[in-house]
């Protein structure tokens, strides 16, 4: 039992690499602000700042409280969650890893009639009911924030300042994808006692790193493109303003999903600038998944566990 | 900014005989708003019949202006300025008189029509190109 | 690469000065080819090409400098769609001198058409001082208003000036071709300038 919850993890981390390089530096890369490799190496570089300076809270929520874990809730989450998360990310489906990896937790749990803590999950299906809505708002007030003072600005210096800008919000981005995805990914093998701390902070932002490198360029398409048509200014203040929520959802702990708040700043640009412009068949799509994800893991633990065991 | 950058040389005649009418025609076809009229005789003086006078005077009196001879609403004398007086003077005497157009003359010789138009417009291209040196 | 960033700017301040270079050729190339028409001298007409070629050689300087990284990719095709009306503009210049090295003029059309070229000349002159809207040293606005009253008067000159030729005698096809030609040319020159003017507003506003 005990090496499968570590693979599951580090299939995890792996497509976590792939899949979220394209939320951090997509629009970086995409606006040659900066190169493919360098974007990579900036990505790893902050992931691990991320879960050093504040991934313990993040972890602490998934890996304890949740559930009392126990080797085969661990190794069978993990397991589930891996199998589907890949499968999503070859369909190229928008799921948030840590509603799969949560749902799991409680599929399993439940399943073994673990003492499952309820109070902490509905804190948690709190906050991702929130943190898009939050990102939707953050993301308009900084649009109008940036009309009110960075359009007075001459033309050249704008362009100028965009670019700096961009790129900080890239960073916020990649820092948070340390601090809560991959926290999320760790916290229940850390406090299950499987690996110690540094190695699993080390490895698991090496890994993320490995998978942007070995799979993000299949999926740097930005989504951006998929829902509405963003040019940089634009693309900055959806960035920022969810980069902002999940730095604050982080905060308390909570385990949210990064992919989730961006879609919620660009609805929230899409909006402002006439609803036209947002895909309405593409916001069907991902709210469906929003809801089934966690579903879908929930059930597929509870189901195998209670036939295998 | 004088009253020769911005004048126009578009100048129509008409004769004090012609009917409002034919004015109107003339008007349509040059594309211009005002028409000086040629003096009747030795002793007459040019005038000026304009858009606005066929308006007011005609149109809204519901005459008809086949019937109305252009010598009779003419607006005589012509308000008259040199080709180097100032913009503000022209807006000036527009302001006073209350109209919209006044003509350019030369020793005696009509040159050509300054309007409310060519006054505004003259007057934005000044500020275009002294907000680039300021 | 984190200097370029900061100190950036560098690169797009070459391009913008290196299009203030090639409005600056389309300026004095229509003043000369306006004093060839008033003065009735030919010989001008060699410098307007001179000219024309030297707008070329920017031009693609301009280009290589965008595509070597000034500005974001998001900008590059407005701009680049500016400086190739503003080519256009040379172009359309030099057709029209060349023309007009074999046309006699009589007195009326010869005014009228040096009027055109002079306004043209205005419009270039305000053209170039809109560029200054981009480093913020100017309002667009203004300039933009001002270039499409110009054009205006411009095709009011246009507008009376055919209607005049129409009634000329022409004693053979390549004649009046060759002056129709020329007139046409002449009058796309301020055309051309105030799509230009659109394009940098377009440009002004992309990123607001």
């Amino acid at each position: 039992m005990q090496p499968i919850p570590i693979i599951a993890s580090v299939l995890i981390a792996l497509s976590v690499g792939s899949n979220d390089t394209s939320n951090a530096l997509g629009i970086c890369i995409g606006c040659r602000i900066i190169s493919f490799r360098r974007a990579v190496i900036l990505f790893g570089v902050f992931v691990l700042i991320g879960i050093l300076l504040q991934g313990r809270k993040v972890m602490k929520t998934v890996g304890k409280d949740i559930v009392e874990m126990d080797l085969r809730i661990l190794g069978i989450s993990l397991l589930v969650s891996a199998i589907l998360i890949i499968i999503s990310n070859w369909r190229r489906l928008p799921v948030s890893t840590h509603q799969v990896i949560i749902g799991s937790l409680t599929g399993s749990g439940t399943a073994l009639g673990a003492d499952v803590n309820y109070g902490s999950l509905f804190e948690i299906l709190l906050s991702w009911v929130i943190s898009p809505l939050a990102a939707f708002f953050a993301s308009i007030m900084l649009y109008r924030a940036m009309e009110k003072t960075l359009s007075k600005l001459p033309f050249l210096q704008i362009e100028r300042i965009i670019r700096v800008l961009l790129l900080a919000s890239g960073i916020i981005i990649a820092y948070t994808t340390g601090a809560n995805e991959l926290a999320t990914i760790l916290g229940p093998i850390i406090h299950a006692g499987l690996i110690d701390e540094t190695w699993a902070f080390l490895g698991g932002s090496f890994l993320v790193f490995l998978g942007a490198v070995l799979l993000s360029n299949r999926i740097i398409e930005t989504i951006g493109s998929g829902i509405t048509a963003l040019d940089p200014y634009s693309g900055f203040a959806a960035q920022f303003g969810a980069g902002c929520c999940v730095f604050l959802f982080t905060s308390l702990g909570m385990p949210i999903s990064t992919t989730y708040c961006i879609i919620g700043g660009i609805t929230g640009i899409g909006m402002l600038k006439g609803t036209g412009t947002v895909s309405v068949n593409l916001l069907k799509k991902i709210a469906l998944s929003w809801i089934l994800s966690p579903a879908l893991a929930f059930l597929t633990c509870f189901t195998i566990i209670r036939t295998l065991i | 900014m004088k009253v020769e950058e911005v004048m126009n040389k578009k100048i129509e005649y008409i004769e004090p005989e012609s009917t409002v009418y034919d004015a109107i025609e003339k008007m349509v076809d040059k594309r211009i708003r005002s028409l000086l009229v040629n003096p009747k005789d030795e002793q007459d003086v040019y005038g000026l019949i304009t858009v606005r006078d066929i308006v007011f005077k005609i149109i809204n009196k519901n005459l008809n202006p086949r019937k109305i001879k252009v010598g009779e609403i003419t607006s005589k004398p012509l308000v008259c300025v040199t080709k180097d007086m100032p913009i503000e003077h022209v807006m000036a005497l527009m302001e006073k008189f209350n109209i919209a157009r006044v003509i350019v003359c030369e020793e005696g010789k009509v040159r050509g029509v300054v309007s409310l138009f060519d006054v505004m417009a003259g007057s934005l291209i000044e500020k275009a190109i002294e907000g680039h040196s300021a | 690469m984190l200097k370029e960033l900061f100190l950036g700017g560098k690169k797009e301040l070459e391009v913008v000065d290196k299009m203030k270079k090639h409005m600056g050729f389309l300026c004095s190339a229509c003043t000369t080819l306006k004093a060839a028409i008033e003065n009735r001298d030919k010989e001008l007409i060699s410098s307007v090409s001179d000219l024309e070629r030297e707008g070329d050689i920017v031009r693609r300087e301009i280009f290589s400098n965008i595509y070597e990284g000034a500005f974001l990719p998001f900008l590059r095709p407005n701009i680049c769609r500016f400086v190739e009306i503003v080519d256009n503009a040379l172009d359309v210049t030099k057709d029209a001198a060349i023309e007009y090295t074999d046309l006699e003029l009589d007195e009326e059309t010869k005014d009228d058409c040096a009027r055109i070229a002079d306004i043209s000349a205005k419009m270039c002159e305000m053209l170039l001082a809109a560029i200054e809207t981009l480093s913020g040293r100017a309002d667009l606005r203004e300039k933009s208003l001002a270039i499409r009253i110009y054009e205006k008067k411009v095709d009011e000159i246009e507008f009376d000036l055919l209607k005049r030729l129409r009634t000329k005698e022409i004693k053979n096809f390549w004649e009046g071709k060759a002056l129709s030609d020329f007139i046409h040319d002449l009058t796309s020159i301020s055309d051309l300038i105030e799509d230009a003017s659109d394009y940098l507003q377009i440009i002004n506003i992309s990123l607001r």
